[in-house]
């Protein structure tokens, strides 16, 4: 099935912005898209896919190392003369609903279990989400233990297997992209601040925006190969400035007043712990390379601080605002002293 | 009370009128299933509401005769399990053959054909969402029991749906996927006309196709119409576009006029639309005037081209006026049910082993004591040792021990729903809702492990409305609770009618449903809705009996200011524990539920 390209997704830009800042910079630890149906969360995280540039690596490895530092699990890796390096397009790796947990983390090799009496370890979908995306819809609806694992895998990068006289321990990094409809059952509080950003995702109520998107994806129904060659050049623009982006986001420096306007910000929220100030600064980092900056301006902060903390604040059952617009309020309290 | 009887003259009249109405409404749906075969992968599927079974069966023929290349059927049992939904290892092939075998699941079985969705309303989210997922992708992803498969799965969906409780048909989004929604309640297997949408039509319509045009004020016009219907999902409008390109192809034109668009937006729009009474919301700006199109194929060729505003209003107009017929339709045939209702207790109320809920895992165990035996891992469990161990006798391919035995973990997931039903009658209605309101949202932000939903049913007036059906969204609670409405009479058998009829719902769903009252127990409104203090008392009591009778913790909160013998009795008919609650107090509320309920 053909996929609409990224570039020609009108409106969502909080949405566009997370996935590409955390493409640029996959520490900023993952995205939650929550938001009503029909909005597109999950056209444009699979339009993701075809936006992403290349990576290389070794070919016929089930983890997709790198080359140059190959994690050495396999016998491809292994056979350090015999490896032939190939450019695939990056991972992203659609959950699907209902996956048991020997597929999501990796088991025995049953087949060669039982015809050959080989122990084997058969790798999952975290090794095939090394260095790239992994994607669930419906987050709301996996099972909580499930989503626990991914998010400890997401945090540390690696994955520990011990199962069945299995001892494997292989790289797993991968930003973890989560995507739900609050309505209908919201994702347990722990979890929630576990994702690095986190986006409200809304249906344009501007008819004019409507008629765009709404034309656009008519267009693209009619006949798509024609669609995605239209847009192929502004795809490869952007793909471009991904790029240039990931080269420049570790020289991008952090001015300490813009610091200590973060930090503060995190003090007057209650966005408790390391973890706000820490999503905050690398968020910022990554919007600033992807705009070509060398240094985090004030303006980047608090643009990315919606997305950064709104997922954080204590919850108070009885204060119905909004929680963006909470961290709009304190943002505009923060940058007035 | 005979329905045989034969009508007043008086009714005739009305009478005729609801068979032509039915007709049409026939006739619409058939034009839907046409559609469907038309462009099964842009429309992918429809929804209907209370089809007679034989006008189920008529459908799908229909759909499959037009869609052509022997298409094939293809049930979906609202209790299918994941593996069977989108595959797994075949145990029996694979211990017959020694290795993995794999079995294609029913959603890449319909490939090309058609999936039938019985009784779709108490499709779990969870099914359904495997199934949303399928519909966007045309693909089915199965990773499973050591197994990584893909396959291609495009196929219509026809889901049929019968809701006791009027509201949404399809679960997480199924709804929003399908094309259509479109009400058969009442239309009776006679009133179906002879096809008038042969598969050569059909045929016919789909090599035109891809020529017919929508001129630029019938797509502006459709799309401003999906908003002003209140309709934020997006996937509408573009479904309208689709079925309106579609019936024009079908009448053999070559460009949509306005009324394919208003047909089709009553086909899209109707079960989508959320605004029907506010008309007071300031219209959009209108779009750019186009330029005129000449329209010399068109019917209406001869009739003024209405401004762009106009149409809109006029598709807006439309849906409004199917879905109150819609509405009408439907409150005739429940009345009809009504009367023949079955008694509580009926069989199909009774509640699946509690044994199922979800499989978190295995452990090792011996099946005959400790459950069902997981095969797949007692099978990883023994494979390691195959080599040091003897050749199993009789010809067995694989040596299992005792100590490899594997046996299923479930998480007992008889999730609770927590039903609120209270008092809004009167002048302390405010304060009770509010007390209802302030106990659901602390129950529902105090769970963190706990997955409980609640509802929430209020009385007032001549009824009882279910204000927040079961949810466990605090997200969703503050939406539909931030204005609640109150006052009028007290008909509490009403209220606790409506408690027994989700009990047995949520039963029907596999949920262990319990019921809290906030009331004094003093009913002045009878069943029927007439007034009398008397009959209103002896409705609720043989009210409070039948929800006993379904032998469900209850929990009686007696709003009266001081303990009344009337609350405690009708407490004890409906076998409820009594709590009196002479001051507003949600926290209370809250934590004698969690207490006395879920504890």
């Amino acid at each position: 099935m053909a996929i609409f390209p990224f570039v020609a997704i009108v409106g969502q830009e909080s949405l566009k912005d997370a996935l590409l800042m955390s493409a640029v910079e996959p520490s900023i630890g993952g995205v939650l898209a929550l938001g009503d149906r029909g909005t597109g969360k999950s056209t444009a995280i699979r339009a993701l896919a075809a936006l992403l540039p290349e990576i290389e690596v070794v070919r016929g490895c089930p983890y997709r190392c790198l080359p140059s530092a190959p994690a050495g699990l396999c016998g491809v890796c292994d056979r350090k003369e015999a490896q032939v390096s190939e450019k695939i397009a990056a991972p992203v790796v659609d959950l699907p609903l209902g996956a048991t947990e020997d597929r999501v983390v990796g088991a025995l090799d049953l087949e060669r279990a039982l015809s050959k009496g080989e122990k084997r370890f058969e790798p999952g979908l975290l090794a095939r989400a090394n260095r790239g995306f992994l994607y669930i819809d419906e987050v709301n609806l996996l099972d909580d233990h499930l989503v626990d694992l991914l998010l400890d895998v997401a945090a540390s990068g690696e994955n520990v297997v011990e199962r069945e006289g299995l001892s494997v321990r292989h790289p797993a990094k991968f930003v973890l992209v989560g995507s739900g409809n609050p309505e209908e059952g919201d994702l347990r509080p722990q979890l929630l601040d576990r994702f690095g950003l986190c986006v409200d995702v809304r249906t344009s109520t501007d008819l004019a925006e409507r008629m765009e998107i709404v034309r656009r994806r008519d267009t693209f129904e009619q006949d798509p190969a024609a669609f995605i060659k239209e847009w192929s050049r502004k795809t490869s623009a952007l793909r471009k400035r991904v790029v240039e982006a990931r080269a420049r986001v570790h020289t991008v420096t952090l001015p300490d007043a813009v610091l200590a306007k973060a930090v503060e910000l995190c003090l007057t929220l209650g966005a408790d712990g390391l973890r706000g100030e820490l999503t905050l600064m690398r968020a910022a980092r990554a919007r600033a390379a992807l705009s070509g900056e060398a240094e985090v301006s004030m303006e980047t902060l608090k643009s990315v601080a919606p997305l950064a903390l709104r997922h954080r604040l204590r919850k108070d059952p009885l204060d119905d605002t909004d929680a963006g617009i909470r961290v709009e309020r304190a943002v505009s309290e923060v940058f007035v002293s | 009370m005979n329905p045989a009887a034969a009508p007043p003259p008086d009714r005739q009249a009305s009478r005729d009128a609801f068979e032509r109405m039915d007709a049409a409404r026939w006739g619409q749906a058939d034009l839907a299933v046409a559609l469907l075969a038309l462009m099964p992968l842009r429309l992918k599927g429809a929804v209907f509401d209370g089809a007679a079974p034989e006008l189920a069966g008529l459908l799908q023929d229909r759909l499959t005769q037009r869609l052509g290349n022997g298409a094939l059927l293809h049930r979906m049992p609202v209790s299918i399990t994941d593996d069977r939904l989108i595959g797994g290892l075949d145990l029996a092939a694979t211990l017959a053959a020694g290795r993995p075998i794999a079995e294609t699941g029913l959603l890449a079985r319909a490939d090309g054909g058609v999936l039938i969705v019985p009784m779709a309303e108490r499709l779990p989210g969870r099914a359904a969402a495997q199934l949303a997922r399928v519909i966007d992708t045309g693909e089915v992803e199965t990773e499973r029991d050591g197994l990584s498969l893909r396959a291609p799965a495009n196929f219509v969906t026809l889901a049929f749906a019968d809701p006791d409780e009027p509201g949404e048909l399809l679960p997480a989004g199924l709804g929003d996927r399908l094309a259509f929604g479109l009400s058969l309640h009442g239309v009776s297997p006679a009133r179906t006309r002879p096809e008038t949408l042969s598969p050569a039509m059909v045929d016919a319509a789909r090599a035109k196709l891809r020529w017919v045009s929508v001129p630029d004020e019938i797509m502006d016009g459709l799309i401003d119409a999906a908003l002003r219907l209140g309709i934020r999902s997006l996937r509408a409008p573009a479904f309208c576009l689709a079925a309106a390109r579609g019936i024009a192809a079908l009448a053999g034109r070559d460009e949509v006029t306005d009324a394919d668009a208003s047909l089709a937006a009553e086909l899209v729009y109707a079960s989508r639309a959320n605004v029907l009474i506010d008309r007071s919301e300031p219209p959009a700006p209108p779009p750019p005037e186009p330029p005129e199109p000449d329209n010399e194929n068109t019917d209406d060729a001869s009739r003024p081209q209405p401004e762009p505003d106009e149409l809109t209003e006029l598709l807006v107009e439309a849906v409004r006026v199917r879905v109150s017929l819609d509405m009408a339709a439907r409150a005739r045939t429940t009345r009809q049910r009504s009367r023949q209702e079955v008694p509580p207790g009926k069989s199909g109320d009774m509640v699946d082993s509690r044994r199922r809920g979800s499989r978190i895992g295995a452990r090792a165990g011996d099946p005959r004591r400790d459950g069902r035996l997981d095969l797949l891992s007692t099978l990883r469990t023994a494979a390691p040792w195959q080599r040091i161990r003897e050749a199993p006798s009789g010809g067995a391919v694989i040596s299992v021990r005792a100590s490899d035995f594997r046996v299923k973990r479930f998480r007992h997931r008889s999730e609770a729903v927590v039903i609120f039903v209270v008092d809004a009658s009167g002048s302390s209605a405010m304060n009770r809702l509010a007390d209802a309101k302030g106990a659901i949202e602390l129950l529902l932000s105090g769970c963190y492990s706990r997955r409980e939903s609640v509802a929430l049913i209020a009385f007032r007036k001549e009824g009882a409305d279910l204000l927040l059906p079961p949810t466990r969204s605090l997200t969703r609670v503050k939406r539909s609770l931030s204005r609640l409405p109150g006052g009028g009479g007290t008909p509490l058998a009403a209220g606790i009618a409506a408690a027994a009829q989700l009990v047995r719902i949520e039963r029907r769903k596999r949920k262990a449903p319990h019921v809290v009252f906030l009331s004094d127990g003093q009913g002045n409104i009878a069943l029927d809705g007439s007034p009398g203090r008397e009959r209103a008392a002896e409705d609720a009591r043989d009210m409070a009996r039948r929800l006993k009778s379904l032998q469900e913790p209850v929990l009686f909160f007696d709003i009266s200011k001081r303990p009344s013998a009337q609350a405690e009795m009708i407490s004890t008919e409906m076998g409820a524990i009594y709590r009196p609650l002479p001051v507003a107090d949600a926290a209370r509320v809250s934590r004698d539920v969690r207490s006395l309920l879920l504890e």
